[in-house]
């Protein structure tokens, strides 16, 4: 059966502005080898705690037990190696986009999200940075609606620049509002 | 501390400027306390009831001395309970709501109007003799910062309440409560009464309601007493019902109808039950549009009043069952502002104004009253693809159908049929989901239609829109289709596998509505 039966159309239609005619800007290079890095680095260490489990010598496991190591192990690291082609490839997915009145965040690989802010609606904002962000200089930014901490509105891998110019935008544009 | 605060030269009423001074509540909220903390106490007895097994022993063996105990017991809860009573002060100042109460930690909350979201009021029904009510101040805070004025006479409630509210709406309150008291003996304007629910209309609530499994679900620890208790019962009578149940002595037919039997008169109680606790809760429901805000008020035992700004709902909900389908009528839900954590708190239905089995008619007025310009009823839905069932189909039923035939085919081939059966109902009734999924939109509103058997219609204003995602995997984007999710303040709603030129033109819309309407969310 057809599905293209959607008849309500508003009227003035194409006078909106599209959200096919963002122009995305992706994330910060760094972000990615950061991300690439400590993905790495936690699965090598992960792999490493079983593998050592496993073979230290002074409590040697039995049987059935090392095998479930060895398989739960070998399983999970897989996982962990893919997990890391899976950074890499979504990588270039990963992009936001700026207009006048909202925020864009699209991302993933096998399941396309694109979630769209408008700055209106927004409570308040987060410059978030841990301390591996905060050593190669970038930030996350995180805005806060009303509908609630499951739709938190995060872009994450900015420089630092540009996170704060994002938040100078959103309070700018607020402010302004509160003005007219 | 107890210093009055006089305030020289006002000409606000005299009766909220006697709210100027450090005071106790009224005497009758003795009471209120003292069976709050009972309730604190015994409603918890849930949890000690181990530990009460022990002492049950003791108490057979000395009855005497647990009387005792437990009078001294219910003596020092009354004793906390004047306490209580006794250090609660309050004034209300400059618009703002002070309250010093806490016997060993003592608490001071500041309140100022503009921070109070909202003002219940309700009636336990010791207080319908003096006619005093209890007013429950609630912010957009954490329910900590929820505060209580256990007990005023009405007039000087309702007086407050109006003078929150004006505040609030950006006059001086006091002036304002001045303004209102010199016209009260009129009808205030704008007031208007939407809706009431006769007890007939409650016990259709009660039936269709689906809080039944709820109660089944928290009787549970009292299912061995209650069998134990109706046994002996019924061997005082004479009826021995273990008999009734012994395939030794009888027949499978019969064995079946006593079976249907016992289930039905157990469906038959709770169904009462749930009938009594419908009537309990909306006994005398009126639904009020008064000003810019609409008010419940409703109950039996508690009245409660609650009262919700217009314009913080976010969307109106036409709520059907397939019990509400057989007897021919739906709810209609005001959803408005969904607070954080409210769904653990023990008031969070409070919150909110439903209006319990309605015709759907009347259904329609009362949407036509707060979307005049809806065109629900003349909408054309457009429906979600067939790819819909994918997934449900795919990893569910399926698993299903092939565990089932693998387990039972060889040896029980009844077990076998049964189960086919049952999947096949299954695999109906998403189909039915499928088929009821609708969406629409004009140039205000969203519009959606879901259900499986009853049907339930979202009329949502467009500009209320919080937040939008589009989501989309691999092969939906094969067969060109997308989910689009709306989130807005009171929760959201997403419309799956439609296609993606519509989901991107509503997306488009509604962006255009939330950023360029200039209309607030609340």
């Amino acid at each position: 059966m057809s599905t293209d039966t959607f008849q309500n159309v508003p009227v003035s239609l194409a006078e909106q502005p599209q959200l096919s005619a963002l122009q995305w800007q992706g994330l910060a290079p760094s972000y990615l080898r950061l991300v690439l890095w400590v993905d790495s680095i936690s699965v090598l260490l992960f792999t490493g705690l079983w593998l050592a489990i496993y073979l230290q010598p002074f409590w040697p496991v039995n049987q059935t037990f090392g095998n479930i190591l060895l398989l739960g192990g070998g399983v999970l690291s897989l996982c962990g190696v893919l997990a890391i082609g899976h950074s890499y490839l979504a990588f270039p997915h990963q992009a936001y986009a700026l207009r006048q009145h909202d925020l864009s965040y699209r991302s993933g690989l096998f399941f396309r999200k694109c979630v769209t802010q408008p700055i209106l609606r927004i409570q308040h904002i987060e410059l978030k940075r841990g301390p591996f962000e905060r050593r190669v200089g970038l930030a996350s930014l995180q805005v806060f609606s009303a509908g609630g901490a499951m739709h938190t509105f995060a872009i994450p891998g900015l420089t630092l620049a540009d996170a704060e110019r994002i938040r100078q935008f959103i309070l700018q544009h607020k402010a302004g509002l509160q003005h007219d | 501390m107890i210093e009055p605060d006089y305030v020289e030269g006002d000409s606000a009423p005299e009766s909220l400027l006697t709210l100027q001074q450090w005071q106790r509540l009224s005497a009758i909220a003795l009471f209120f306390f003292c069976l709050r903390l009972f309730k604190t106490v015994f409603g918890n007895i849930g949890y000690l009831a181990p530990t009460l097994l022990v002492f049950y022993q003791g108490m057979q063996r000395y009855p005497g001395y647990s009387a005792l105990a437990l009078a001294a017991i219910s003596l020092l809860l009354i004793g906390v309970g004047i306490l209580h009573y006794w250090v609660f002060r309050f004034r209300v100042i400059d618009d703002t709501v002070e309250i010093h109460s806490g016997i060993l930690r003592k608490k001071q909350l500041n309140l100022p109007f503009s921070r109070i979201q909202n003002v219940r009021l309700l009636q336990p029904i010791y207080y319908r003799l003096s006619d005093h009510l209890c007013i429950v101040l609630d912010t957009a805070g954490s329910s900590q910062q929820e505060a209580q004025l256990a007990a005023l006479p009405r007039e000087l409630a309702e007086q407050l309440q109006q003078a929150i509210y004006l505040a609030k709406a950006g006059q001086p309150a006091v002036v304002a409560a001045a303004e209102q008291q010199s016209t009260q003996a009129a009808v205030p304007a704008g007031e208007q009464l939407l809706c009431t629910r006769s007890v007939k209309d409650l016990v259709f609530y009660g039936i269709s309601n689906n809080r039944v499994m709820l109660v089944l679900g928290l009787a549970a620890p009292f299912y061995k007493p209650i069998t134990e208790l109706v046994g002996q019962q019924l061997d005082a009578l004479g009826l021995d019902v273990a008999r009734w149940f012994n395939p030794d002595l009888q027949s499978w037919l019969w064995l079946g109808l006593a079976a249907l039997a016992l289930t039905m008169l157990l469906m038959l109680l709770i169904t009462l039950l749930s009938i009594a606790a419908s009537v309990l809760s909306y006994y005398q429901f009126q639904l009020w549009h008064v000003g810019d805000r609409y008010v419940r008020r409703s109950g039996l035992l508690t009245r409660h009043e609650i009262s919700m700004k217009a314009s913080r709902l976010q969307w109106l909900q036409l709520q059907q069952d397939w019990v509400d389908k057989l007897i021919g009528r739906c709810n209609v839900h005001y959803e408005q502002v969904h607070t954080p954590y409210s769904e653990y708190q023990e008031q969070a239905e409070h919150g909110k104004i439903m209006v319990p089995a309605v015709l759907p008619a009347a259904a329609a007025r009362l949407l036509a009253e707060v979307y005049p310009d809806n065109q629900l009823a003349n909408s054309v839905f457009g429906t979600v693809n067939w790819r819909y069932l994918v997934p449900v189909f795919a990893g569910f039923c399926l698993p299903l159908f092939l565990v089932s035939q693998y387990v039972f085919l060889p040896t029980q081939p009844v077990m076998a049929m049964a189960s086919l059966l049952a999947i096949a109902m299954l695999v109906g009734l998403f189909l039915l989901r499928w088929r009821r999924f609708g969406y629409a939109m004009d140039a205000n509103y969203l519009y959606i239609r879901q259900g499986v058997i009853g049907t339930d219609y979202y009329c949502v204003p467009l500009h209320k829109l919080q937040q939008l995602s589009i989501k989309q995997h691999w092969f939906m984007q094969k067969a060109g289709l997308k989910h689009l999710t709306l989130v807005f303040a009171s929760g959201s709603l997403t419309i799956p596998y439609m296609p993606a030129a519509a989901a991107e033109a509503i997306a488009n819309y509604a962006l255009y509505r939330a950023e360029n309407s200039n209309k607030g969310w609340m």
